[in-house]
């Protein structure tokens, strides 16, 4: 409805190019009723398994922050720097203490990128105010 | 047809190509064995960087590594009950109740010779099939091409899932995102937002990575957390008191001449039932797999040795699902058309490398295509030679510990978003539809017609938009062409056939 309504009238010029647009939204308009019809007809076998570990999507959602926050950093301290940042904050939220484990890993990942990248396939990565 | 033959040949035959086929392999075969990691995230994590490779050796390098990572999933499906890929979920079966028994070496030599042999036969049929595949889509046109899309979608979101519904919107989903960019007839723009990154259309790259790579770390992270940590060896010495080492080093690993004269039969008939389903567009190396071994089963003279260690289970489930691989780049060879998600990949890297596979290819592009050819058969034979080594080595892939490997796919990801067009747009659409393909999975939703129908849905738009030109508007064009009225109605009868099926 969004889409058809708001969306569509917005962003999409003639009569001719909004055929192709309605069509695709009525597709995904009917399936969604179809969706919803089903999930009506389902919900009686709904069972505690069923309902989401709040706990659990909140640390899921951490770790879209911090890669949101990673390719925002990317810009400001360059590839590699905010690489490692990200890869050792990331490891240590999912539960790793071992230094070798935390450290090495991105060092050694991000020494191998940086060697195939620039020296092989002199693909240049982005430059920040670090790395 | 011998000097396109001599040609393709030609363009293989170069040290660096081989050299890539080498690497796909051995890359392939150890992301295979990790289970979580499958072929397709494979070649969705590598396709950017076939860019800087020459066109043959960037092809070469993606079929290597959709063969080895088809073998790799069988590893971990036999020593310690885990798929590595979902088509590996037969080879458990039987692949696990050997290995407990200290057959796994036997097991895996198995595996490795039926998917060889499987893969390889089924290579030879996309050989003999393409041309005259191709020679008919010769005569076809917009509203014959836009019924057989239509029909590869309608089957691509009901057979291929589970749900029928949920698939149904995945496609709708895909075809939504393929609109984004500029009208392909008036080209005007479209669902831009005033962004000139977005003008040109959501790239395939970012789009692909987000959805099977930063979507899939995204749920390993979720189960992680969930406290269902992957342990398989210590689980399995709770559980069976058998530890690894005694399955890999007992001295009953090689198959002899006996068990492969017992076993061939089934490998044979599995690259008929995996050729047949893989030719079908969304159907799947998974259901082949099952259809195969049900088959060894019901026919055996032993079926009370299935589910128990028969050799002859790792046998029919490994060669089908194999057999499915070289079928299912007809449709994308002669029509354009991709069966399934590592075909749309494969697609993708054709694209990048400005090729396009389609009725013409084979006229255009000839030792282009026995070059292809040429690579699927030396990526057998790599996998073959290199198999037989890493058969030993391959317990060490499942000691990489999943706290740094979810994070370190997601860097690779964002590296490949990144160096497609060297843009850091890319990597945030990357994260956009990482997110996305979660919150889809979460709500059940399939994200492989999304990708299929992400990439063939500027195809049906076009040919859509054609066939409506031609006939001044009239939708009746559809009903009054042989083929493509015939489409319509195969589309109505499978569609029909499998929701029966399904809801039975």
């Amino acid at each position: 409805m969004v889409v058809w309504f708001f969306i569509m009238p917005w962003q999409i010029g003639g009569e001719e190019e909004m055929v192709y647009p309605r069509f695709v939204v009525i597709w995904i308009g009917i399936s969604g009723l179809l969706l919803v019809a089903k999930g009506w007809r389902e919900r009686a076998e709904l069972t505690s398994d069923d309902t989401q570990n709040g706990k659990v999507l909140i640390q899921v959602g951490i770790v879209i922050i911090l890669l949101i926050s990673y390719v925002l950093l990317i810009q400001c301290l360059g590839f590699l720097a905010s690489s490692f940042l990200f890869y050792v904050t990331t490891t240590l939220f999912l539960g790793a203490r071992n230094w070798r484990t935390v450290l090495l890993a991105p060092g050694m990942m991000l020494l191998c990128v940086y060697i195939l990248l620039e020296k092989i396939l002199n693909c240049p990565l982005p430059k920040g105010y670090l790395l | 047809m011998l000097q396109n033959i001599i040609a393709g040949l030609d363009l293989v035959m170069q040290w660096s190509n081989l050299l890539t086929v080498l690497v796909g392999v051995s890359v392939g075969m150890v992301m295979g064995a990790i289970p979580g990691l499958t072929g397709t995230m494979a070649i969705a994590l590598l396709v950017p960087f076939s860019i800087y490779l020459n066109p043959v050796a960037g092809i070469a390098g993606l079929v290597g590594l959709s063969k080895g990572a088809n073998f790799g999933g069988s590893i971990p499906a036999i020593l310690f009950n885990l798929p590595g890929t979902p088509q590996a979920m037969v080879t458990t079966f039987d692949g696990y109740p050997l290995a407990k028994q200290g057959k796994a070496g036997k097991a895996l030599r198995m595996a490795l010779y039926a998917s060889t042999i499987g893969d390889t036969l089924s290579d030879f049929v996309l050989f003999f099939l393409a041309a005259p595949v191709a020679a008919l889509a010769l005569k076809i046109g917009p509203p014959e091409y836009t019924a057989i899309i239509l029909f590869s979608l309608m089957i691509i979101a009901v057979a291929g899932t589970e749900r029928v519904v949920e698939g149904l919107i995945a496609v709708g989903f895909g075809l939504l995102f393929a609109i984004v960019g500029t009208d392909p007839v008036t080209g005007t723009p479209r669902f831009t937002f005033g962004s000139l990154d977005l003008s040109s259309g959501l790239s395939l790259v970012p789009t692909m990575v987000g959805l099977l790579i930063v979507s899939e770390a995204l749920i390993q992270i979720e189960r992680m957390k969930r406290g269902a940590e992957r342990k398989p060896e210590s689980k399995e010495k709770e559980n069976d008191g058998v530890s690894l080492e005694s399955r890999i080093s007992y001295n009953d690993h090689r198959v002899s001449w006996a068990e492969f004269k017992q076993c061939f039969p089934w490998i044979m008939s599995g690259v008929g039932i995996g050729s047949a389903i893989g030719s079908l567009p969304g159907i799947g190396a998974t259901i082949a797999s099952y259809l195969s071994y049900a088959n060894a089963k019901r026919r055996s003279k032993h079926p009370e040795l299935f589910g128990k260690g028969a050799l002859e289970g790792v046998a029919a489930a490994e060669a089908a699902n194999n057999a499915c691989q070289g079928p299912n780049l007809i449709p994308l060879i002669t029509l354009g058309i991709p069966g399934n998600v590592a075909a749309a990949l494969l697609l993708g890297a054709f694209m990048i490398k400005g090729l396009l596979p389609g009725p013409l290819f084979m006229q255009q592009n000839a030792p282009m295509l026995y070059a292809l050819f040429t690579v699927l058969i030396l990526s057998n034979i790599v996998t073959f030679l290199f198999g037989s080594v890493f058969i030993r080595l391959a317990r060490y892939s499942m000691a990489v510990p999943e706290l740094v490997l979810y994070p370190g796919i997601m860097i690779f990801g964002s590296i490949g978003s990144y160096v497609f067009r060297n843009n850091i747009f890319d990597v945030f659409a990357m994260v956009f539809f990482g997110v996305f393909g979660y919150i889809l999975i979460k709500c059940k939703i399939p994200l492989a017609p999304v990708i299929v129908a992400f990439i063939l849905g500027k195809m049906f738009e076009e040919r859509l938009r054609q066939a409506l030109a031609i006939s001044g508007g009239n939708i009746s064009i559809f009903f009054t062409h042989p083929i493509s009225l015939g489409f319509i109605l195969l589309t109505i009868v499978s569609v029909v056939f499998l929701m029966k099926r399904k809801m039975n």
